[in-house]
C-alpha cells in the first residue's frame, strides 16, 4: 500500500494573507470574545467551592438515633458488603435494660483504602451509615486516615450542620421507605414476569 | 423391606426406619426444626410434611414408617408408598408453615448471632414467602436469663422443643420446660432453678434459631466470617469430637482477630460423642485464657528466669544434656501431647540410650449423664488427659512411675509441665511446656510449645480411638510445635531427622509401633490418600 | 419454711397417689387437693407438690401453667369464672362481666377487690350452653344470670 507522504515543514503554495496568520489568530481571539459573555464554568477553588449534589459518595459518617447515640446495630453488613474490607466493627453488649442488644464499640473505617463504591451504604439496614460531601481530607500521617467511631459521629453533626434541609430530607426519605411497601418485598415478582415475556 | 418411591427415586426402606431417614439416604433433603437425630421424635414443627400418596392429608416425615402391603395392594405394582416430597401441595404447606413460624419471630437477624446459619432464615429463603401478609402487631416477650451461660431470647423461639428434650433426655436435669400453651408458650426454667449442668452448652447448637445464645459466644463475630477446623477435644480422655471456629485469613478488617479460636463446638461421631460435648472442653480455651502463656523462651539466670532467643535457649539445653552422661539424662513424654510427639521422644531416648517415661496426667470429677431414654449415656472421663493411652503405647510402657525413673537422673527434660508432682528437683529441668505452672517456675530451661488449637496429631482415647486434630491458627508468640523442638534437639544431639509435616512422623510411626500397624493412615491425614491416587493414575 | 399439706389433705393425697400406676400420674388431681388447701399455687406449692410426686419442679410448672383452672395469682373467697364462650357471649356475658366489675370492685382478671372477696376472670365454655349466660363462682354454677340475680348474690357474699 502507497503511503501518502505529507511535507508540513513550510507553508508552500499559500497567499502572504496566510502566512501572516491574521485570520486564524482573529478567529480564535472571536472564541475567546464569545466566552466572555457565557456562563462561567470554573470555580475558583478554595475560596469558590462547588455544591455536590446529595447522593455524592465522600467521607462516611455515622448517623445518630434521637437521644444521639449512633444508629448502629454493629450487624457487619457494610463490612461484609465493603469490596476493600476498610471497615472493622467489634460489636458489645447494648445492656440489659437499655433497647439496644447491640452496639459498636470499635467502629473503624480506613478512608485510604476505601475505594468509596458506596456499598456500605446500600447494605445497611439500619440507615446508619451514610456518605457526605465531603472529599478534601488531608492529614499528615496514614493512621490518622482510620476514623473511628467518634470521629464518624463527629462528622454527622458536621454534615447537618453544614446541610441542615439535606439531614431532615434523608430523615423524612427513610421514614417514608420504612413505612412504605419497601420492606415488603413484592418487587421479586419481577424476575418472574420478565421470564414469562 | 418394603419399597418406596420418594419422588423420582425407589429406595428400600427398614421396617421401623422413617422417611425422612430414607430420604436422606438418597440424598433428598427435607426442611426440618424439631427433629434430631438424638432426641425423640415429636412431629411438632410440620416443616417436614410430605405427600404420601393415599393418606387423607400430609404426613410428617420423620414420624412416619412404611408397613409392608399385600401383593394385591401394592401402588404400581411394586411399591408400599409412593412419596411427594416437592409437589405443589407439599410446597404450599411449607410456605404456611414458615409463615406462622415467622408470625411473631422478630426478623432481628442483624443483631441476631445465629444469622448466617439459621435454619428459619435458610429455610425461608428456600422455601418460604417472599413478603408478609401479617400486618398485626407481633408478640415481644421479654428475652430471660437461664443460668451461667446462657440468655434465652424468647421472642425468637419456634417452639420446637429441642432444649426441652435435651434436659429431658441426654442431660437428664430437666431444668427446662414449655410453659403456659398455645401461643403464650414460651420455654422456661423454674425460678431458683437456673439451667446450670456440664452440658447445658448443647442447647445452644440444637436450637435451630437465635433463641438459645450463648453468653460466651455473644456478639464475637458474625458466623460467614468463621471458618471451621474439625479437631479432637483434649479435655479428657473420652476425645469428643469437635469443630474450632476461627476467623477468616482472607479479609483485611479481620486481620488482627485471625490467631483466636472463637467458639468450640461439637461434631458427630456415633462411636464417640454422638453429637454432644461437655461444657469443661467447649470453654476450656476461655479457662486456659486465665492462665499465662509462656511466649517466648526462657533460661535460667540466677535464682530468676530469663528471656532469651531459641537459638540460646538450644544452645543452653544441648550444652546441659551433654554435660552429662546419656544415662543420667531422663525424657519423659507426656499424656497431652500428640502420639506423634510422644512417639519422636521415644525414638530420641532409645538412639541416645536414656531413661524414658510417661508423666502421669490430672484426675478429676467424673460425671455421667444417665436418662432411660438414652442408650449412650454421656460421660465426662476423670482422667483429663486426651492421650495416656496413647503415649503408654507408643513409649511401650506401663503406668507412670515417674519417681523411680528420676531417681538417679541429672538432666530432666519435660514434655509438658501440667503440674506434675515432681518429688525432688533434678540438677537440671528442661521444660517444653505452654503455661506457667509450679513445674515452670522451677525449671532451667523453658521451651515454649505450641497448643493443640495451634498443631496438628493424633490423640489416642481411652478406648484405643485414634482421632486427628488440626491446626485450626498460628502459634502465639514464640511457641513452636513440640514436634519441630524435637527434631531441633535430636538434630544438636547428632541424630539428623527429616520431617516435612505431623504426616511423615505420623507414617513412621505406623511402621514402628506395631499396636498402630492397622492404623488407617490415610483416613487420618488426606495427604496419603491423595498420594496413593496418584500413584494409582 | 417449707409448705406442708395439712393432715386431711395429706390422707387425701396419699388415697389419690394410691390409686394410679405410678405418683407422677396423680399430678392433676394432686394439684387440684393443694389449690383447694393453699388457695393458689404458687411457686412453693409447685415444689410442695414435686417433692411429694418425686418429680423436677419444671415439670410441676409445665403443667400448671398449661391449664388454666390452677391459679398461678392468689384469688378472692369468691372466684368468679364468667363463660364468654359463642353461647354466653350472645347472651350478653360482656355486660354481665361489665355489671361484675361495677358491683364487686375489681376488674376482669386484675387481683383480689379490696375486701378480699371477689376476683373475676373469663372462662371458656363451661358446658352450660343451655342456660347462657352463667359462670361459675368456686365450685358452684350460676346459670340464666340477669341484673338482679346478680345483685342479690354479690349482696349475699358482701353480706357474709
Amino acid at each position: 500500500m502507497a503511503v501518502n507522504v505529507k511535507n508540513v515543514s513550510m507553508a508552500r503554495g499559500k497567499s502572504w494573507v496566510d502566512l501572516t496568520y491574521i485570520i486564524p489568530v482573529m478567529k480564535g481571539l472571536a472564541i475567546t470574545l464569545r466566552h466572555l459573555f457565557k456562563r462561567k464554568l470554573v470555580l475558583q477553588y478554595p475560596e469558590e467551592k462547588k455544591v455536590l449534589p446529595p447522593n455524592y459518595r465522600g467521607l462516611h459518617m455515622l448517623t445518630r438515633d434521637e437521644k444521639g447515640r449512633e444508629k448502629c446495630v454493629a450487624c457487619e453488613m457494610c463490612s461484609t458488603a465493603c469490596p476493600a474490607d476498610c471497615i472493622r466493627i467489634v460489636a458489645g453488649d447494648g445492656g440489659w435494660e437499655d433497647s439496644r442488644e447491640k452496639h459498636p464499640i470499635v467502629f473503624e473505617i480506613d478512608e485510604l483504602r476505601c475505594i468509596y463504591c458506596g456499598m456500605c451504604v446500600e447494605a445497611c439496614p439500619e440507615d446508619a451509615i451514610d456518605m457526605t460531601d465531603m472529599h478534601n481530607l488531608a492529614d499528615y500521617t496514614r493512621q490518622d486516615f482510620i476514623y473511628d467511631k467518634e470521629r464518624l459521629l463527629g462528622v454527622y453533626d458536621e454534615y447537618i450542620k453544614r446541610h441542615p434541609d439535606r439531614a431532615k430530607r434523608r430523615d423524612g426519605q427513610f421514614k417514608a421507605m420504612k413505612n412504605s411497601s419497601y420492606f415488603t418485598v413484592n418487587d421479586v415478582h419481577h424476575s418472574d414476569q420478565h421470564s414469562s415475556h | 423391606m418394603p419399597l418406596v418411591k420418594i419422588d423420582s427415586q425407589e429406595v428400600e426402606i427398614g421396617k421401623n426406619e422413617t422417611v425422612f431417614n430414607a430420604a436422606k439416604r438418597v440424598g433428598i433433603d427435607i426442611p426440618f426444626y424439631c427433629y434430631h437425630p438424638g432426641l425423640k421424635i415429636v412431629a411438632s414443627c410440620r416443616m417436614c410434611l410430605v405427600d404420601m400418596v393415599g393418606a387423607p392429608k400430609l404426613v410428617p416425615a420423620c414420624s412416619t414408617t412404611v408397613p409392608e402391603l399385600p401383593e394385591a395392594k401394592k401402588i404400581e405394582g411394586k411399591f408400599d408408598a409412593v412419596i411427594f416430597t416437592d409437589n405443589e401441595k407439599v410446597k404450599t404447606a411449607r410456605r404456611a408453615v414458615l409463615e406462622f413460624l415467622l408470625l411473631n419471630h422478630p426478623i432481628d437477624c442483624p443483631i441476631c448471632d445465629k444469622a448466617g446459619e439459621c435454619k428459619l432464615q435458610d429455610y425461608s429463603f428456600e422455601h418460604g414467602n417472599d413478603a408478609s401478609r401479617f400486618t398485626e402487631i407481633k408478640r415481644i416477650p421479654e428475652k430471660k436469663d437461664l443460668g451461667p451461660s446462657i440468655f434465652l431470647y424468647t421472642s425468637r423461639c419456634i417452639m420446637c422443643s429441642r432444649c426441652v428434650r435435651f434436659t429431658e433426655e441426654i442431660s437428664g436435669t430437666e431444668e427446662l420446660k414449655v410453659t403456659y400453651r398455645g401461643w403464650h408458650a414460651e420455654i422456661d426454667v423454674a425460678p431458683e432453678k437456673p439451667l446450670n449442668n456440664k452440658m447445658m452448652g448443647n442447647v445452644v447448637d440444637l436450637c435451630p434459631v437465635g433463641c438459645l445464645i450463648d453468653k460466651h459466644e455473644r456478639f464475637e463475630g458474625r458466623v460467614w466470617n468463621f471458618v471451621h477446623t474439625d479437631s479432637v477435644c483434649p479435655g479428657c480422655s473420652k476425645g469428643c469430637n469437635t469443630t474450632l471456629d476461627t476467623m477468616k485469613h482472607q479479609k483485611l478488617n479481620l486481620e488482627e482477630l485471625v490467631d483466636q479460636v472463637y467458639r468450640i463446638r461439637p461434631r458427630e461421631n456415633m462411636s464417640v460423642n454422638q453429637w454432644w460435648i461437655c461444657d469443661d472442653g467447649r470453654y476450656h480455651l476461655e479457662a486456659d485464657k486465665k492462665k499465662t502463656r509462656i511466649m517466648v523462651p526462657h533460661v535460667k539466670q540466677g535464682s530468676k528466669l530469663a528471656e532469651v532467643s531459641w537459638v540460646e535457649a538450644m544452645s543452653v539445653t544441648l550444652q546441659k544434656i551433654k554435660a552429662v552422661s546419656t544415662k543420667e539424662v531422663a525424657l519423659i513424654g507426656s499424656p497431652y501431647a500428640s502420639n506423634e510427639e510422644n512417639y519422636l521422644l521415644g525414638k530420641l531416648a532409645r538412639l541416645l540410650g536414656t531413661g524414658l517415661d510417661v508423666s502421669k496426667p490430672i484426675y478429676g470429677d467424673t460425671q455421667t449423664f444417665k436418662t432411660d431414654k438414652n442408650p449412650h449415656p454421656f460421660t465426662i472421663e476423670s482422667e483429663k488427659a486426651p492421650n495416656y493411652r496413647g503415649a503408654k503405647t507408643i513409649l511401650n510402657l506401663n503406668d507412670s512411675q515417674l519417681d523411680k525413673t528420676l531417681a538417679d537422673k541429672k538432666v530432666v527434660v519435660l514434655l509438658g509441665s501440667h503440674n506434675i508432682e515432681l518429688k525432688s528437683k533434678p540438677e537440671t529441668l528442661i521444660v517444653i511446656g505452654s503455661f506457667e505452672d509450679t513445674v515452670t517456675a522451677q525449671a532451667d530451661v523453658l521451651l515454649p510449645a505450641a497448643l493443640f488449637t495451634e498443631t496438628s496429631g493424633t490423640y489416642t482415647n481411652k478406648d484405643g480411638v485414634v482421632q486427628k486434630f488440626n491446626r485450626a491458627i498460628n502459634a502465639l508468640g514464640e511457641s513452636k510445635a513440640i514436634w519441630q523442638i524435637l527434631v531441633e534437639l535430636a538434630a544438636g544431639l547428632g541424630q539428623s531427622w527429616y520431617y516435612e509435616n505431623v504426616g511423615d512422623i505420623a507414617k513412621e510411626m505406623t511402621e514402628n509401633v506395631s499396636a498402630y500397624k492397622t492404623l488407617e493412615l490415610d483416613k487420618l491425614y488426606p495427604q496419603f490418600s491423595t498420594l496413593n491416587e496418584q500413584m494409582v493414575v | 419454711m417449707a409448705l406442708e399439706f395439712s393432715p386431711e389433705k395429706k390422707k387425701e393425697v396419699d388415697w389419690t397417689i394410691s390409686r394410679y400406676p405410678n405418683k407422677q400420674a396423680a399430678m392433676l388431681p394432686v394439684l387440684h387437693i393443694a389449690q383447694y388447701q393453699f388457695g393458689y399455687i404458687s411457686h412453693e406449692v409447685m415444689e410442695l407438690v414435686a417433692r411429694t410426686l418425686e418429680l423436677p419442679v419444671s415439670r410441676v410448672q409445665d403443667v400448671v401453667t398449661f391449664y388454666t383452672m390452677y391459679n398461678k395469682q392468689p384469688v378472692g373467697k369468691y372466684h368468679i369464672q364468667v363463660c364468654h364462650t359463642l353461647a354466653c357471649g350472645i347472651n350478653g356475658a360482656a355486660q354481665v362481666v361489665k355489671y361484675l366489675e361495677e358491683k364487686c370492685g375489681v376488674k376482669c382478671g386484675e387481683g383480689i377487690s379490696k375486701d378480699g372477696k371477689f376476683s373475676i376472670v373469663k372462662a371458656e365454655c363451661l358446658g352450660s350452653c343451655g342456660t347462657a349466660p352463667m359462670m361459675q363462682v368456686n365450685d358452684d354454677y350460676y346459670e340464666g344470670l340477669t341484673k338482679s340475680k346478680i345483685d342479690e348474690l354479690v349482696n349475699k357474699w358482701k353480706s357474709e
